[in-house]
């Protein structure tokens, strides 16, 4: 009885105490990071609906009714994002205003690398590790339009609304987008 | 024999949280002294950006909202735009020709920094960096950019400018930020470093171009504000009109003397030292060709803006 208890028992325990050893440095140098993250993505911003309701209509508040096709000048359709840097009531926003549109890229890559040699002499200097993403080649950008502006209030529907628009950009087609942007830490405490 | 059964199972039993704690080790004074992240540095590795209308297949990317004095819309249509490594022989060699821009030791840099070393008591200040000038961007580090437009009025093409810089470095460049007393408030330094910016027009085809003016061996070191003392500051005001300003000298000295100078004591230090290596602004322009006529070098030094307000106004 004693020998076959002995026996189960070292079995279940044997293992356990074996894996949770720590790991010397020179094991932990083989370890290597494998892979890192490949994305693809596709976005649409405001393409037909405006973020803003229209609370006129109180028996449906709560939905965005707005039809913003691409050609409409609604002043509720498209993202707005403002900004005050003002002092308190007597100042206004900074906008960008009417943002929509559809972005779309292949392979943005997310990944740790070690340099350690290259960048005509500062790699081996450095001998650090970086994390890198990779700019995804080519970004096509599908009737993507913003507009910078100023206003006085923060909503279009906020009373006594007032905005200058400073100008409007549109952009449909490819743009080219290569290489790969390092980020690491830097200085010293 | 049970008692000698229950030991066993016993010791057992109270051996597996020792294994348990085994990898929890707790880190040294020294290992601890190795991570510093003062600030995130960004380093772009073998970059091009090239985006218009006349390349990658057509498209679109016009900036518009601007009109004629007769009311009619003025649509700048962006032919190309680019970012490439020098030598992209104005926008003709880019995709094929990337570049470093930051160096791995000296990057771009994002950081929080202590606002009593730059001037602004007590508060955090955020600043994004250019790298210094101290081992600063190599030749090879340094992009080219430009940019074709084509101005339309009312629909219709008329011309095609162009303005392309050569080996561009901004080295030495930051903007800081800080909240001042329910506002944002900064401090700004802009150098900019290049052998060429050139500016010419061609048709609306973007052919037969005629002369070029071009701007040979500029140095420009810009700085505005200084800290707390003359804060820049970037606002809306509430008739929607935007207002750029740089804080104002006056009023700066409480102890005005007889003939209106500023009576000895430690207002009048500030404002000496702030007269004698406060912000400045430096450039030289090496020579200024215009259709191939050279127009010689230019010079403005020590130039300190004491107040400036910039305002839009809707028309």
């Amino acid at each position: 009885m004693i020998k076959i208890i002995i026996i189960i028992a070292t079995f279940i325990y044997l293992p356990l105490s074996v894996a949770l050893e720590p790991l010397a440095e020179e094991d932990m140098q083989k370890v290597q990071g494998q892979g890192g993250v490949y994305l693809s993505g596709d976005i649409t911003i405001n393409d037909t609906g405006g973020p803003l309701n229209n609370m006129a209509d109180t028996s449906n508040p709560s939905v965005w009714q707005k039809n913003c096709t691409t050609t409409s000048t609604d002043v509720r359709c498209g993202a707005r994002i403002a900004v005050n840097a003002g002092d308190g009531s007597n100042s206004g926003w900074l906008v960008l205003d009417n943002i929509r549109g559809r972005f779309s890229f292949e392979g943005l890559t997310l990944t740790t690398r070690t340099i350690d040699s290259g960048f005509d002499g500062d790699g081996a200097a450095f001998n650090n590790d970086v994390l890198e993403i990779g700019l995804p080649n080519t970004v096509n950008y599908g009737d993507v339009s913003y507009t910078l502006a100023n206003s006085n209030q923060a909503r279009p529907t906020d009373t006594g609304f007032q905005q200058t628009d400073i100008f409007s950009v549109n952009i449909n087609g490819d743009v080219s987008l290569r290489g790969n942007l390092l980020l690491f830490p830097t200085g010293n405490p | 024999m049970i008692p000698l059964k229950r030991t066993l199972i016993t010791c057992y039993l109270l051996s597996f949280p020792f294994y348990s704690f085994a990898d929890l080790v707790s880190l040294k004074d020294t290992e601890l002294g190795n991570v510093d992240g003062e600030g995130v540095g960004l380093v772009l590795e073998d970059f091009v950006y090239n985006a218009g209308e006349s390349i990658n297949g057509g498209g679109t990317f016009e900036i518009s909202g601007l009109q004629t004095s007769n009311d009619e819309a003025v649509v700048l249509g962006i032919s190309q735009f680019y970012i490439a490594g020098s030598g992209s022989n104005q926008g003709t060699n880019v995709i094929d020709n990337p570049v470093n821009i930051g160096r791995l030791n000296n990057p771009f840099n994002l950081e929080l920094r202590d606002g009593n070393a730059i001037g602004v008591a007590d508060k955090a200040v955020f600043e994004f960096s250019a790298p210094t000038k101290l081992n600063g961007s190599r030749m090879a580090e340094r992009p080219d950019l430009g940019i074709r437009f084509d101005l339309e009025i009312a629909g219709t093409s008329h011309q095609s400018l162009e303005n392309h810089i050569e080996t561009l470095s901004i080295d030495g460049s930051y903007v800081r930020l800080w909240g001042g007393s329910g506002h944002m408030e900064g401090e700004v330094a802009l150098n900019i470093y290049t052998p060429s910016i050139e500016f010419f027009a061609c048709d609306a085809a973007g052919n037969n171009c005629g002369a070029s003016v071009d701007f040979q061996n500029v140095s420009v070191e810009a700085q505005l504000g200084k800290g707390e003392y003359q804060p820049v500051t970037f606002e809306v005001d509430a008739t929607g009109n935007f207002i750029f300003e740089v804080g104002s000298l006056e009023g700066k000295c409480s102890s005005i003397n007889g003939s209106g100078g500023c009576n000895a004591g430690a207002e009048r230090d500030v404002l000496v030292d702030y007269y004698n290596s406060g912000p400045a602004t430096n450039a030289f322009i090496g020579n200024v060709q215009v259709g191939g006529q050279s127009f010689g070098s230019t010079t403005i030094n020590n130039l300190q803006i004491q107040y400036l307000e910039v305002k839009s106004h809707d028309l």
